[in-house]
């Protein structure tokens, strides 16, 4: 009769859930919830992985983008409003000042006696411990097959089931079952294989700029050390390694039974005991809680979901290396061999467990639950979103920026990706040109508050300045401080990719009379790159508008001094180096042969006139397209070329006149330096 | 079924070369006292078991990351802390105790691959062991291992070290 009634009342439960969900304070939260996972997960994939172990470091390395502050920011929000409907979270949710270890958020409220015991009948006792393997290996079965890429590790799901039990004897399990066996999977199988995901992330990363490896690795790394180890101690007994080593997933099922049904025993035993014989839960049980064997391993299940955040964070991983081996050996039997050995949880997350209303509902021994009855679903739900490793990452971030910002100065970067919030020029990794702003404004939780809107309308910001300078620009601002603007400017447009002719006539006019100590001082700059010095002293050479807009002649005499300057040059290698740029950049781009045609480079000049003999009557030819002369002809024409190369400047012309060559194809072999350096 | 492994061995050299092939990934090595081979246990593609020795048998696990990257020798030794710091981490959890952590160090294979290895002793329920993990360099992609041994099994490191030392990938 009395298990009638306790039946009857868990049907009135589940029967009374739907229209606990209908109600509007509950529906509000919920609408809050399901924006607030989706906020948060979008933060987890899109800004901080929430494998990124120190969030301090990567957001002072890469800082926050425009986009993740927003998000971040509408989190913090609806965690208010969430708050508003719900003032017991207050302490939870939204405490910027708090530590940054939020530790496990499990709600918690007053602890209520167990004022009622649960009692049944030796035969429902039996039959709950008989029915226990099946009950589970059910959920498991149920659970695992909606899973993706299950099949992957354990082939066909029906080997789970005991002999007997059919596939359609098995009920789909409930999204909080599917949440605690999803956790058991990916912890069993999964999670070696699929953290590596951080580290191939990594892959666009310069080596040296890898300088959180260790920390991505960790799950792998934490992975595998506990699965070695696990296999290290099943080596101790033979039968136990080969079953393992053999046939790894059949025995999923019994490391699924002993586990949960240890977790069982650990809650009668260990943290519902009521009477110790000396310090709680260091000394023996002597009173286990009552009525632990008329819990169906069902609701055994249910009642782990309700502290799924301990269960996910301590139990399951000291479990694998606890007890997992016991447990494939015994399955469910497994459960009075592991209760001391395995369950070692931390004292606050005892405090969390023994105190949790939603634990005690779920497994039936609270009498008086009509109120707790109306919120406990949501409150699941928000305990769900809670422990959720994306709300963490985000929660952690925002408390970690709020830290930040109260030491460092704050600067808001403009980077080809976009705005970002960065901390300090030091250190920053964001790739590419960067135009900082400083905020001037203090970045108070106002600005947190305000942080749907855009940067440009919550801060205030200085004038700005770049950053991740070349050498090259740090070299030639630190002489004529003037450029540093205009440069900045310049930047910015490119950015913003708006037009630059007007800020480059700008910049030429800084240059006047400057261009040659210019670029005698970036030369001598740290490996300087002649693109840099292109970008920064001979705007023009980029073959873009502004040179569209200069005389050719100009060009021509621009050319001419860079190539001067870097002829110069004393170290060889760097000569070398600079003269190839030299040739890429300026003597082989396409935009200059579109632009000058036909209009010798100096260097083509110099290096023409600095020909052997032969070769210069060869290439001579050739240049003018002559090759297909009869070979006496072309004999007599190099000639020609070789030996106006040998006379003066003002007899060069009638010579290859004489040799055979009309007037303008003299003066171009002329302009050419096929016969020598031209005097100017 | 997309369950995947070719595994076989084959005599190459008077070694006995054990080709570990995973998701179109073959990874080589001499495994020339043939140690007993785990497939997808813990959902690690591959896992070399010694002779049981003291009680317990060593082992080593080789996975392809898929990860395709170059590593820096000093960034790795300057940043071991972070290591040192999730390990304390992970035993805290697993009730470990650590005792030491053993040095990063970095060598090139007899294939010319750079290792960079890295590793703790540790107790966990009386028993000492020693944990390595290497991380492999092999033509521009990142292979993992870790070994694993009791305190006691000390002769297993020299083996360890020549199946790292073997150890070589396929065209990729």
């Amino acid at each position: 009769m009395r298990l009638l009634s306790i039946m009857l009342a868990f049907i009135f439960f589940m029967n009374t859930l739907p229209y606990v969900e209908a109600s509007s304070k509950n529906k509000s939260q919920e609408d809050v919830l399901l924006k607030l996972e989706n906020l948060s997960n979008s933060f987890e994939k899109h800004c901080i992985s929430s494998k990124v172990k120190n969030v301090e470091a990567h957001l002072k390395s890469y800082g926050l983008s425009e986009s993740c502050w927003k998000l971040l920011t509408e989190i913090n929000h609806l965690e208010r409003q969430l708050t508003s409907l719900h003032p017991e979270l207050v302490s939870k949710i939204s405490c910027p000042t708090c530590s940054k270890d939020l530790g496990l958020p499990e709600i918690t409220l007053p602890q209520l006696p167990l004022n009622q015991e649960l009692t049944c009948s030796a035969e429902v006792r039996k039959r709950n411990l008989q029915q226990c393997p099946n009950d589970l290996a059910c959920a498991l079965y149920s659970s695992l097959t909606t899973l993706p890429g299950t099949t992957k590790w354990i082939g066909s799901p029906e080997k789970i089931l005991p002999k007997g039990i059919a596939p359609t004897n098995c009920t789909p399990g409930d999204s909080c079952t599917n949440q605690i066996i999803t956790a058991f999977y990916d912890a069993i199988l999964n999670f070696f294989s699929a953290s590596w995901d951080l580290l191939k992330m990594a892959g666009g990363f310069a080596k040296d700029q890898l300088v959180d490896f260790w920390n991505w690795v960790t799950g792998p790394e934490d992975a595998s050390s506990a699965a070695q180890l696990a296999l290290a101690q099943a080596s101790e007994d033979e039968g136990l390694f080969q079953m393992l080593k053999n046939d790894f997933t059949g025995t999923i099922s019994n490391i699924f039974q002993g586990l949960i049904t240890s977790v069982k025993e650990w809650l009668k035993n260990d943290i519902l005991c009521e009477r110790w014989s000396g310090v709680p839960h260091r000394s023996t049980c002597l009173a286990p809680a009552k009525g632990f064997d008329c819990i169906s391993c069902k609701s055994t299940l249910n009642g782990i979901c309700a502290i799924s955040g301990v269960f996910v964070a301590e139990i399951l991983p000291a479990f694998i290396t606890g007890g997992l081996t016991t447990a494939a050996k015994h399955g469910a039997g497994a459960a009075s061999r592991l209760l001391k050995t395995t369950f070692k949880v931390s004292d606050k997350s005892i405090q969390a467990i023994k105190n949790s209303k939603t634990l005690k509902a779920s497994l039936g021994i609270i009498s008086k639950i009509d109120d707790f009855k109306k919120t406990s679903v949501v409150l699941a739900k928000i305990n769900q979103y809670l422990i959720s490793p994306a709300r963490k990452v985000a929660q952690v971030t925002l408390n970690v920026l709020s830290a930040i910002v109260r030491n460092s100065k704050v600067y808001m970067a403009e980077t080809a990706k976009g705005k970002y919030i960065v901390f300090a020029q030091d250190g920053l990794k964001l790739t590419g040109k960067v135009v900082l702003y400083p905020i001037e404004n203090n970045l108070t939780m106002f600005a947190f508050r305000a942080g749907q809107q855009t940067f440009d309308k919550v801060f205030k910001l200085a004038a700005p300045t770049l950053t991740n300078k070349s050498s090259v620009a740090i070299a030639v601002t630190a002489h004529t401080p003037q450029l540093d603007s205009v440069l900045t400017k310049i930047e910015i447009a490119h950015l913003k990719k708006q037009k630059t002719l007007q800020l480059e006539r700008e910049q030429v006019k800084i240059l006047q009379g400057k261009r040659s100590v210019l670029t005698k001082k970036a030369l001598e700059a740290k490996n300087p790159k002649l693109n840099e010095v292109i970008r920064t002293i001979y705007p023009e050479l980029n073959y873009g508008e502004l040179a569209r807009n200069t005389p050719r002649v100009d060009l021509l005499k621009r050319e001419k001094e860079l190539y001067m300057e870097i002829s110069k040059i004393k170290d060889p290698n760097l000569k070398k180096r600079m003269m190839n740029d030299y040739q890429r950049f300026i003597v082989d781009s396409n935009q200059r042969k579109t632009l000058l045609k036909d209009q010798p480079n100096y260097k083509e000049i110099v290096d023409n006139s600095q020909l052997s003999p032969l070769t210069r009557g060869a290439r001579g030819v050739q240049h003018l397209g002559k090759m297909l002369l009869s070979k006496e002809q072309r004999i007599k024409l190099e000639a020609g070329i070789r030996s106006a190369n040998a006379s003066s400047w003002d007899k060069k012309k009638q010579i290859l006149i004489n040799s055979g060559f009309t007037d303008k194809e003299a003066q171009k072999l002329m302009d050419f330096g096929f016969v020598g350096l031209p005097p100017n | 079924m997309k369950l995947f492994f070719l595994c076989f061995l084959f005599s190459f050299n008077a070694f006995a070369t054990l080709e570990l092939s995973h998701s179109g990934h073959n990874l080589y090595v001499d495994n020339s006292q043939n140690w007993e081979l785990g497939k997808d246990l813990f959902g690690i593609p591959f896992i070399l078991f010694s002779p049981q020795k003291n009680s317990q048998r060593s082992n080593i696990s080789f996975a392809h990351t898929g990860a395709e990257l170059e590593l820096d020798v000093k960034t790795l030794k300057e940043n071991a802390s972070d290591y040192q710091e999730n390990k304390k981490k992970w035993a805290s959890l697993h009730q470990v105790e650590i005792v030491k952590f053993l040095p990063y160090k970095s060598f090139l294979n007899s294939h010319d691959h750079r290792v960079h290895s890295i590793g703790m002793s540790y107790i966990h329920r009386n028993k000492t062991y020693f944990e390595t993990s290497y991380y492999i360099e092999c033509k521009g992609q990142i292979v993992f291992s870790k070994s694993l041994r009791l305190q006691e099994n000390e002769s297993d490191d020299q083996y360890f070290h020549s199946l790292i030392n073997s150890l070589d990938c396929g065209v990729l």
